[in-house]
């Protein structure tokens, strides 16, 4: 929501002090969509019109052609090192989507929330969720070729 | 239950987050249809 360490940190610790203060108006359900939407509506209603132009997300260094690892017979710590940069392959990517994209991936490829927690959380219907979710990852998969295509 | 349909369900299958009924209907789709097994395949 921020793609700022410093931001994302501020807009975290002012959930849950709101989150606190309205303790109240939790209906009993499961706090974890409560509280994404609250960081959700912090982010997007208080600290985005503060002026700060969302930053591009951090470049990824290690795909670096020339750092890459040989592809020969590789060991079980270089499979698991290759999981790892594609991974962070991944999660740049994810970070680069248009933030309707970007939400309802980040909601149920990285949090697991529920498609019912997400629906709440993005304040859509189901039905709305599932075509959103579908477009979303029709995205992101088309980016994962283009950049696999340009590799070299 | 057309191909648009599918490509959309598919990932509520995945997922395993389709009501109940679903299922078959896209399982049935996709026993029928390449080109959506091929998108689910992907």
């Amino acid at each position: 929501l921020t793609r700022d360490f410093a931001e994302a940190e501020y807009a975290v610790q002012e959930c849950f002090v709101r989150g606190l203060r309205r303790f109240d108006l939790h209906s009993g359900d499961d706090m974890k969509p409560w509280l994404l939407g609250i960081l959700r509506y912090f982010c997007k209603v208080e600290l985005r019109p503060r002026g700060k132009a969302l930053a591009p997300p951090e470049s990824d260094r290690n795909e670096d052609p020339a750092s890459a690892p040989e592809l020969v017979a590789p060991t079980a710590a270089q499979v698991t090192s290759l999981c790892r940069c594609d991974a962070r392959r991944v999660r740049r990517l994810i970070a680069e989507l248009p933030e309707e994209f970007r939400e309802p991936i980040v909601l149920r490829d990285i949090i697991q929330l529920s498609y019912r927690d997400i629906a709440r959380v993005l304040g859509m219907s189901t039905d709305t969720l599932l075509s959103q979710l579908a477009s979303a990852r029709s995205e992101l998969r088309a980016r994962l070729r283009i950049g696999k295509q340009a590799a070299p | 239950m057309n191909c648009s349909q599918t490509e959309i369900l598919i990932h509520a299958l995945l997922d395993n987050e389709l009501d109940a009924g679903h299922p078959i209907d896209v399982e049935a789709h996709l026993s029928a249809c390449a080109a959506c097994s091929e998108e689910l395949a992907a």
